[in-house]
């Protein structure tokens, strides 16, 4: 399902890349696809892992207060570690792909 | 959830319940020489922890829990020692059910489960990371 959404993202920069060429009147304008963008996807998936950041730093607190089990601390900032990286890394993909396209020769 | 972090999620509460258990040696370590106070009373008694498996509905898998500590019901040693306040009549003092020797491998055989779990954490998350390295 992340994959599929990742290619429409790309797919829609495409299209946007080719709507901003308006002079070459050769290439088709196709309409944005509809659905998810690519900023809605860094947006959400974002928002997840701020979410799971803000919950290992609630559990570290814990932790530290002596509240919490240790393992579960452990577990949480792990988890948070995990969506962060997950997120940096489809956005490094995507983004390195959407410079691709903006070397592309004309 | 992925099943990397289910992995290693099942493996905390492995780490939780030898936790428990190390606890619980702790305690019979520490009451080796626990005695009673009144003449003829029972020293401290030997605890023991048993484990059960739990299915996690989140997760759809089972997980491990302490069910719950129960005492060792085996005999108490007696020493001979008439001017100690818990000497029973005979001048005997009931000592704890606890053997240092047992203990001590019940300590090694929770640090190599605890170990053992905490590599399956090492493990999963040395996995997500190589598998999100397939991005880069």
């Amino acid at each position: 399902m992340a994959i599929s959404s990742i290619n429409s993202a790309i797919s829609a920069y495409q299209s946007a890349a080719r709507s901003a060429l308006q002079d070459a009147p050769s290439i088709s304008k196709a309409a944005p696809p509809e659905g998810e963008s690519f900023a809605g996807l860094v947006r959400g998936s974002l928002e997840k892992a701020v979410e799971l950041g803000h919950k290992s730093e609630e559990m570290g607190l814990k932790g530290v207060a002596g509240e919490a089990d240790l393992r579960d601390v452990v577990m949480a900032v792990n988890n948070a570690e995990n969506a962060l990286n997950t997120v940096v890394a489809v956005r490094d993909r995507v983004v390195s792909a959407y410079q691709e396209i903006l070397r592309m020769p004309i | 959830m992925d099943d990397l972090s289910k992995a290693s999620h099942i493996a905390s509460f492995g780490m939780k319940a030898q936790a428990k258990r190390l606890r619980v040696v702790a305690e019979n370590m520490a009451n080796v020489e626990s005695l009673a106070t009144t003449p003829g009373g029972e020293p401290y008694r030997r605890k023991l922890v048993t484990f059960k498996s739990e299915l996690e509905r989140g997760m759809d898998a089972e997980v491990v829990r302490v069910r719950r500590t129960v005492r060792d019901m085996s005999d108490f040693e007696r020493d001979y020692n008439p001017s100690h306040p818990a000497a029973d009549a005979a001048g005997y003092v009931l000592k704890p059910n606890v053997n240092p020797l047992i203990e001590a491998m019940d300590l090694r055989e929770a640090q190599r489960s605890y170990e053992a779990n905490m590599h399956v954490v090492t493990i999963s998350r040395e996995m997500v990371g190589k598998t999100l390295e397939l991005l880069r």
